[in-house]
């Protein structure tokens, strides 16, 4: 476990720039906020804007590069969606129009600009998230949130989960190379008890020698006082008092106009909504290999 | 030790980790089948990073490890499996399966036998090791010591030429690392090389025939644990100790001049075959 | 931190007037479908100040008894229990084991599993926030405590990027923060070198002698033991089978041997070469050379 770095903090990229030393409850109004109006957007042009922006935010602050990975990491589900709605569309129902067919496949207008409008979304919370949570040290977060009223049980539970998921790449990484000095192969399904049981026994050990530390420290034996201490100066304050009025122009902006049957429709030439389906396909497929690869490799 | 040709051939072999740090650098060592080397350090010496470098885990980014004629640089780990084993500090880093046996045949299937002659490895590794008592038994309901044998029964069972020990007797009773001494005194006269990784200076000055000392990724001493344990200035340099008997034979005024003693019987032997020729009673 | 090799033998402590820290009579332990006691009628003092080494084979009940010490044993780990354990007059048994944290702390064997928090300094304040120290108090006993560990200035760093070495002492510091009467470690020296081990224990005696905290410390290197504990507790099969001074534990060479426990090597060097009337076994590196200079 020993030696982990950075990573040993999920999504935090250490830094000083002006969003690092930002206050964490503007940086997570802003970000509520965004969440909400890309949510009630459908129009794929605000959207990509949003995700743009966003990114532009991630590289000021330095974090472009998390940003990146954050969006090839989650690129098959952006393929995914794309394939399904473009195939499947749930937009148009029965009133659908085919732009061009290969086969039994046929992919359709309605739901190509759908699928866009949907990655879109996806892209615009990841970078907007990312530029602020990546700049945001989690122990900061939690103790705005608590701040806020949020329970310490809460707080620590979610602190744990984000401790817990390096832990569990390592301990993996540990396994698998512990299996393969056994002369396991690490492809197939027989690869997968021999990892994931010791794994899960290790997590069991260790979790309850934590409950019990713990514990032994006190932990629910009455009110706290915060070691942690996060400064909510009047500039913070008004950061986020502009975040919420910019979230609600947002969101009634979004319902008068950029809402379901009024987004601007994307018409794509048939060639190019094939390629983009087939690409993403290939998008899928090379990400997942390369994914389980890399997690074999250790 | 014979004049086999070595089974394990380490040549500059050097290892980065990729954020930059050196951990092991131009180590060069032989290992002879039927011999045990002991390697000793302070920690962060690059022992663990030195035990990984031999099955193929890690590959040097300089320099070459040889095992059995097979370079580790173009085998795959299950591959050189066949001839290193590698016993991991924690055993719950392995153990998964429903039963001991269960446990004890996956190496051997691993590596392709058919399932009589894996039965055979099981019942004998289970014989060597005191378990087959316990081979219908879930290896988690078993103790640690057991456990910790099980592991190491686990990875005999493949019948390596090599075998590597991480510090098999951390947090283990004085009985536990004596049968794991034991075990490798039997493992060595039966010509397979042990490779063993260890604080604990008794069961190295115990076993080896010869003891490697490693300080920042360096091999500062090879030799036999005589002359290693007699080289004060540099075991304190490389932040270790000689065991404690050793270290009372060169305090004694006595034996001055005298070679290291590596454990009790021997100076005790000593003392007495001088207290009876005469030299002085107390 | 140390030089090596070891420290002069320590002077046994004449006998403390104070009245002992804590208290265990008669303990007895049997976990949840088990045949046998895991302790069997366990009695002994501790006095502040004391640094106490417990000793036996793997499943005499090392684990269990430092388990009790603060009530995990039976509150949070099942188990009969009869008996008492006081702690500064406050009965760890029925204690919840939270409230206990303040007399009594605990370092297990494995320090990573026993750290959660995003920085070095707030796992170390963990334990004071769950007191409600005040702010500024807290940041100062932080900055101390991880200066007297040698962590120095780490309070920003993610505890699991610690060495192993580093991480022990993180987990040592987790505890003393607190400021425990009663400080309980399992196995602390597990996987060091001597460097290091040597380094666990000299902080162990500054706290020992500069806190007055009672130190119990679970141990297999019982030459270490011998050079630096006050006291030695030797548990066999669930029973104290042994208690006193290294010298008198260590030196009577049979009682261990059935005891299954080994004796220091200059012990049984000693030993075997017959021994003085009148005079105990050497139980130290320095004690036997100057026992044994005239021998042969």
């Amino acid at each position: 476990m020993t030696g982990m770095g950075a990573d040993a903090l999920l999504a935090y990229v250490p830094g000083h720039s002006w969003l690092h030393r930002a206050s964490p409850l503007p940086k997570l109004a802003w970000l509520a906020g965004c969440v909400l109006v890309v949510l009630v957007t459908w129009d794929p042009v605000i959207l990509a804007a949003i995700a743009a922006l966003g990114y532009i935010l991630a590289v000021s602050a330095g974090v472009g590069r998390a940003a990146a990975r954050t969006v090839i990491a989650l690129a098959p589900v952006a393929a995914s969606l794309i394939v399904l709605q473009a195939l499947a569309p749930v937009a148009c129902r029965t009133a659908c129009t085919p732009v061009a067919s290969v086969g039994p496949l046929t992919v359709y207008q309605e739901g190509m600009s759908h699928a866009l409008a949907l990655v879109a979304r996806l892209l615009a919370m990841e970078t907007v998230g990312v530029a602020m949570l990546a700049t945001t040290h989690p122990s900061d977060l939690f103790a705005t949130l608590r701040r806020l009223r949020l329970p310490y049980e809460v707080s620590l539970m979610a602190m744990l989960s984000l401790q817990l998921i390096p832990q569990l790449h390592h301990e993996l990484r540990v396994v698998l190379q512990a299996q393969r000095s056994r002369g396991l192969r690490a492809t197939g399904i027989g690869a997968v008890v021999p990892t994931l049981v010791p794994v899960v026994a290790g997590s069991f050990d260790r979790l309850s020698t934590l409950v019990l530390s713990l514990e032994a420290r006190g932990l629910g034996a009455g009110p706290r006082t915060s070691y942690r201490r996060v400064d909510l100066r009047t500039v913070d304050l008004a950061a986020t008092a502009v975040a919420i009025l910019a979230t609600v122009a947002g969101t009634v902006m979004a319902i008068m106009r950029w809402g379901g049957d009024q987004a601007a429709r994307i018409v794509l030439p048939p060639a190019m909504a094939v390629g983009i389906v087939v690409a993403a396909v290939v998008v899928f497929v090379v990400v997942m290999v390369s994914g389980l690869r890399a997690l074999a490799r250790g | 030790m014979t004049g086999a040709s070595p089974v394990l051939v380490l040549r500059e072999a050097s290892y980065r980790y990729p954020a930059g740090a050196v951990a092991v650098d131009g180590v060069t060592l032989d290992v002879t089948p039927g011999s045990v080397v002991g390697i000793a350090g302070a920690n962060g010496a690059g022992k663990s990073t030195l035990a990984r470098l031999l099955n193929g885990l890690l590959r040097p980014v300089a320099g070459t490890v040889v095992v059995d004629g097979l370079d580790t640089r173009h085998h795959e780990v299950h591959e050189l499996a066949r001839t290193v084993g590698l016993v991991f500090q924690d055993p719950r880093a392995q153990l998964f399966a429903r039963t001991v046996a269960e446990e004890l045949s996956f190496g051997p299937r691993n590596l392709g036998l058919p399932d009589p002659e894996v039965r055979e490895r099981v019942a004998r590794v289970a014989a060597r090791l005191g378990l087959d008592d316990v081979l219908a038994v879930s290896p988690f309901e078993l103790p640690t010591p057991r456990r910790r044998l099980v592991a190491l029964a686990s990875v005999l069972a493949m019948e390596p030429r090599v075998l590597v020990l991480d510090e098999p007797t951390t947090g283990q009773d004085h009985h536990a690392t004596a049968i794991v001494a034991g075990i490798v005194r039997d493992l060595r006269a039966d010509g397979v090389a042990v490779v063993c990784i260890s604080h604990d200076m008794r069961l190295l000055a115990a076993v080896s025939d010869q003891i490697v000392v490693m300080a920042a990724g360096q091999i500062v001493a090879v030799g036999a644990p005589r002359s290693v344990f007699a080289d004060v200035g540099m075991l304190r340099a490389a932040g270790i100790l000689a065991p404690q008997v050793t270290r009372l034979g060169f305090g004694l005024p006595q034996r001055h001049g005298r070679p290291a003693v590596l454990g009790v019987e021997e100076l005790v032997g000593e003392l007495v075959v001088a207290r009876s020729s005469g030299e002085g009673l107390s | 931190m140390a030089v090596i090799p070891g420290r002069d033998a320590r002077q046994a402590r004449t006998g403390d007037p104070a009245p002992p820290v804590l208290s265990v009579r008669d303990l007895r332990v049997r976990y949840p479908s088990a045949q046998m006691d895991a302790l069997a009628g366990i009695s002994f003092d501790l006095h502040p100040g004391e640094l106490v080494g417990l000793v036996g084979l793997n499943g005499a009940g090392k684990s269990t008894l430092s388990r009790c010490l603060n009530g995990i044993v039976p509150q949070l780990v099942p188990a009969d229990v009869a008996g008492s354990v006081t702690v500064d007059g406050a009965d760890a048994l029925r204690t919840p084991v939270r409230r206990m944290a303040s007399k009594v702390g605990i370092v297990f064997d494995e320090p990573g599993a026993q750290l959660s928090q995003g920085t070095v300094g707030e796992e170390v304040a963990l334990g004071l926030e769950s007191m409600a120290v005040p702010y500024a108090e807290m940041v100062a006993r932080v900055g101390d405590i991880l200066a007297r560990v040698g962590l120095d200035g780490m309070q920003d760093r993610p505890p699991l990027s610690l060495s192993g070495g580093e991480q022990q002492r993180l987990a040592l510091a987790c505890a003393l923060a607190i400021r425990p009467l009663v400080l309980v470690l399992d196995e602390p020296t597990c996987g060091l070198d001597a460097r290091s081990r040597a380094a666990v224990f000299d902080l162990l005696e500054e706290v020992a002698a500069r806190d007055g905290t009672a130190i119990v410390v679970v141990e297999h290197d019982v030459e270490l033991l011998a050079e630096r504990a006050d006291r030695i507790l030797v548990l066999r099969e669930g029973r104290l089978v042994a208690a006193g001074s290294p010298v008198a534990v260590f030196g009577d060479v049979s009682a261990m041997r059935e005891a299954g426990v080994r004796v220091p090597d200059v012990t049984a060097v000693a030993a075997a070469l017959g021994g003085r009337a009148g005079e105990p076994l050497p139980v130290t590196l320095d004690d036997a050379i100057r026992w044994l200079a005239g021998v042969g």
